[in-house]
This record gives C-alpha cells, sequence and structure tokens, in this order.
C-alpha cells in the first residue's frame, strides 16, 4: 500500500516537473514515451494541467486600501534603538576599561612575591621538618623507618602516639639500655590482642599493683620477637616510631611579601565583567534593531 | 520590469535605506497588491492579509540594512511569505471559508450552488471559482500552500521558491507536486459545486 501510494507521489512529481518543463531531456522523453502508450497516465496528466491552469488563470486580489508607512509606524522602536545603541556601546566600553583597571590593580596589589609564596607553602613545611625533629624525642631519630619494620597500621598507631603524648617510661629505658625499674615477670601465654597503643605503664619506680600483670622489661638481649611480644602487650608496638610530627607549621612570613588579598577584593572584578557581557549583548541587539 | 523601472527601484531602495520614508512608500504603492495578492492567498483571510501585508512593510523598512542587492520585489515577497508561514504556524489559523463548509452551505449563500440555474456571466462564475479555489487551497498543509501560491500564484521558478522559503529545490519540487495532486484530488472529489465548464474528470 505504501509502495503504491509512494509510485503515484512519484508519477505525479514527475508529471508536476513536466508542466514546469523542469525534466532532464532525458526524463522527458521518457515520460513522453509513456505517455503515447498509457492513456490512463495521459488523463493524469491533463486533470493537472488543469488544475494548474485554474491556479494560475485566478484573478489577483487588489489591496483594499493602501498600507503607506507613517513616521509614527516606523518610530516605535527604531528610534529607541538609534538613541540607545551609542549609549550602550559607550558603556559597555567604560565598564569593560574598568574592569581591566581593577584586574590589572589587584594583580599588582598582590604581587609577584605573593604569588610565588602561595604555591610552594608545602615545601616550607617540608623545610621546616628537621626543626621540629630536634624538638621531638630523641628516641624516634634513632628509630628506623617505619616501612622497615612495621606494617602501615602499626605506624600510623605509633605516630599518633608519639605525636600528642610525651614517650613512655619503658620506651626511653628500652631505647637508651637502661634497667628498667620493673620488676620481670614471666610472659602470660594466653597474652594476646593488640593493646591500645597510648596507655602508659605504670610511672618508673612505683611497684606494681596487685593483681597487676608485670611483664618482663625489654632488653637489647632479648630476642626481636619477645621483644614484639611484650610491647604488643603493654600497647606500645616495638620500635616503630617515626617522629613526624602532625602539626604543620605555618610558614613565616617572607620578607617584604604582602598579606594575601581577601576573596572580596575579586568581587568587583567579577560583578564588572558580568555587567560588561550583560551590556554587550544588549549593545549588539540595539546595533542589530537599528 | 524595464531597465528604467529596475533604475527607479534601485534609486528608491537605497533612498529609503537612508532614511527616506517617502521613497519607501514609493515601493509600497508599487508592490501593494502583490504582497496583499501573496498573504490573502497563503492565509486566506482578509483581515489577516492586511495584518500581515502592513506587518510585513514596517519590517521590511526597519531590516532595510540587510537588503544586499538583487531583486527587491523577491526579498519583499520572501519577507511576507515568512511572516505568512510565522502566522500560520504561530496561531494555526483557519481559513475565513474553510473547504469543508464550503459544499455545506445553502444555495441562496453561496452563489456558485447556482450554477444549475442558467447563469451567462462569465465574470462571475470566474469569480465564484476563485473563490472555490481559495477555499481549496487553504485546506493544504502550509508548507504545501507557500510552495504552490509561490509558483502557480506568483509565477516563481523553482529555484525562487526555494530562496524564498529556503527549502532545497528538489524539496520544492515535491511540495508542488504533492500539493497540485492534493488539490487536484480536492477539486474531483467536489466537482459537482464547479462550473460546468471547470469540472476535473476522474481520471480512474
Amino acid at each position: 500500500m505504501l509502495g503504491k501510494n509512494r509510485a503515484r507521489e512519484r508519477v505525479d512529481e514527475w508529471l508536476s516537473a513536466y508542466i514546469d518543463g523542469a525534466l532532464s531531456p532525458w526524463e522527458q522523453a521518457r515520460l513522453e514515451a509513456r505517455l503515447a502508450q498509457d492513456a490512463a497516465l495521459r488523463a493524469r496528466l491533463e486533470s493537472l494541467q488543469r488544475t494548474v491552469a485554474l491556479v494560475r488563470g485566478m484573478p489577483p486580489v487588489r489591496a483594499p486600501r493602501n498600507f503607506l508607512l507613517t513616521p509614527a509606524m516606523v518610530r516605535q522602536t527604531a528610534p529607541v534603538a538609534r538613541r540607545l545603541a551609542p549609549a550602550l556601546t559607550f558603556a559597555t566600553a567604560i565598564s569593560g576599561l574598568l574592569c581591566v583597571i581593577l584586574l590589572v590593580g589587584n594583580l599588582i596589589a598582590a604581587g609577584p612575591s605573593r604569588l610565588g609564596a602561595a604555591a610552594p607553602a608545602p615545601m616550607a613545611a617540608y623545610e621546616e621538618t628537621p626543626q621540629m625533629l630536634e624538638t621531638g624525642p630523641t628516641e624516634a631519630k634513632k628509630a628506623p623507618p617505619a616501612s622497615e619494620t612495621a606494617l602501615p597500621e602499626e605506624g600510623l598507631l605509633s605516630r599518633a602516639a608519639t605525636a600528642t603524648e610525651p614517650p613512655a617510661p619503658e620506651m626511653r629505658a628500652w631505647s637508651e639500655g637502661t634497667p628498667s625499674p620493673i620488676e620481670a615477670a614471666p610472659f602470660p601465654p594466653d597474652m594476646g590482642g593488640v593493646g591500645g597503643g597510648a596507655a602508659p605503664g605504670p610511672p618508673p619506680g612505683e611497684p606494681p599493683e596487685p593483681g597487676e600483670e608485670v611483664l618482663p622489661t625489654p632488653t637489647p638481649e632479648m630476642a626481636p620477637s619477645e621483644m614484639a611480644r611484650v610491647a604488643i602487650a603493654e600497647g606500645t608496638p616495638p620500635a616503630i616510631t617515626v617522629a613526624e610530627p602532625t602539626p604543620v607549621p605555618v610558614p613565616p612570613e617572607m620578607p617584604g611579601g604582602k598579606p594575601p588579598l581577601p576573596p572580596t577584593s575579586w568581587l568587583p572584578v567579577g560583578g564588572l565583567a558580568l555587567l560588561t557581557a550583560v551590556l554587550a549583548i544588549f549593545s549588539l541587539r540595539a546595533w542589530r534593531a537599528r | 520590469m524595464s531597465a528604467g523601472r529596475n533604475l527607479d527601484e534601485g534609486w528608491l531602495v537605497a533612498a529609503a535605506q537612508r532614511g527616506d520614508l517617502d521613497a519607501f512608500n514609493e515601493l509600497v504603492l508599487a508592490y501593494q497588491d502583490r504582497v496583499y495578492n501573496l498573504a490573502y492567498r497563503i492565509l486566506g483571510d482578509p483581515a489577516a492579509a492586511e495584518d500581515a501585508t502592513q506587518e510585513a512593510f514596517i519590517a521590511a523598512y526597519r531590516h532595510l540594512s540587510t537588503f544586499r542587492g538583487g531583486s527587491f520585489l523577491s526579498w519583499l515577497m520572501r519577507t511576507v511569505a515568512n511572516r505568512c508561514y510565522d502566522e500560520l504556524r504561530r496561531h494555526k489559523r483557519r481559513p475565513a471559508v474553510s473547504w469543508e463548509s464550503f459544499g455545506e452551505m445553502d444555495e441562496e449563500a453561496n452563489p456558485f450552488l447556482v450554477n444549475g440555474h442558467p447563469t451567462p456571466e462569465e465574470a462571475a462564475q470566474q469569480a465564484e471559482l476563485a473563490r472555490f479555489l481559495q477555499a481549496a487551497i487553504v485546506a493544504l498543509p502550509p508548507d504545501q500552500r507557500i510552495v504552490l501560491v509561490l509558483s502557480d500564484v506568483e509565477g516563481m521558478n523553482y529555484q525562487e521558491i526555494a530562496d524564498t522559503v529556503g527549502i532545497p529545490v528538489g524539496t520544492v519540487k515535491s511540495r508542488l507536486a504533492r500539493a497540485r495532486a492534493r488539490l487536484r484530488d480536492l477539486l474531483q472529489a467536489q466537482r459537482e459545486l464547479l462550473p460546468r465548464a471547470y469540472r476535473l474528470e476522474d481520471e480512474d
């Protein structure tokens, strides 16, 4: 059905173009050959030709009145556009100029030293690290890197402990190789789990409380595995502390540097840029209306 | 159009572009019948055609700076055709006399039906035929209607129509063929309403 309709449309298209003389010579010769043989096609062409002749023969309709333009008709918008276009263009230029001046002024006020000082802040923190290490526990400097001796989690635990609290007395004694005042006791075989890591042991010189487990003091002669067991039981991981200060010191002001511009200093620049864009759009429309 | 007329047109257009409203009104007087005729054939309503014609002239005057030479009439007709096309799309305007209502008129209201009576006046018959045809034209879809009017009422060739409407020449050919075929079918379906001399025979 669709194919038949499409074929009829195609025939009508050929006949319509034939009436207008818009077929190529080859197409015209082919159509005329078919018309000579096909009476129905001839009838179709004749009805189409009569339809076109009827439309072309329609008398033209005359205008019922004059459509002359008056100044009032064309003054409705054109004069307004004429007045506004130059003013809007001027306002756009002024706004753009102010925006540029303000932008340059802000950049100068910020200065190259400020622009340079803002970026390397992390590097400054790294430069300050030795100072911080010097103020931290000396034992930490002697400790091997965490990656060599402990798992990352343990490293984190030890960092948290060393950064916030003073070193446990046991640790200090252990690292200095002095004998522990704590009385040695056999390590309970069923002792397990990992301590909190932040609980300090009893202060040196004090006897243990009754019922409190007394752990052997780690000494350099101990086997490493035993030292670890003791340290875990005490809640202080063995020899995994890396003195890495968590509070990053604020870099000192560079000599001759200026304080950073507050964010509000850039607001007028942004506002002026927006105003310039809006004015430019209206200016363009006004020039087009002219 | 003669060479002298072209020269006048060019001078008037240039003067109008400089803001000479009187020069533009000379052009209005020269082309208002063509412009109104086109608007009426497309819209099918006298009042709407008047509005479209007036608005087209105002728009043409305001946008004279965009006219880059060539045929001013073609540029003007393009302005009118576009305005009418926009009007059809915007309001889906119905014709004042629809094709469906045309055959439902009684004999007193529709003089065309008086064809059964002896009516020797050829001019009156043609006027009625024109009215009948106009009702058939406005029954066409807008895109086909504009192409048909520009071709068979205004006498534009395919390229001029393509430039005016802004479609390829191939589309003009196919739309025109569909418009003519549809108009033929409408006239054949209502051929009893046509004067005997203009009745189309059914080719099937």
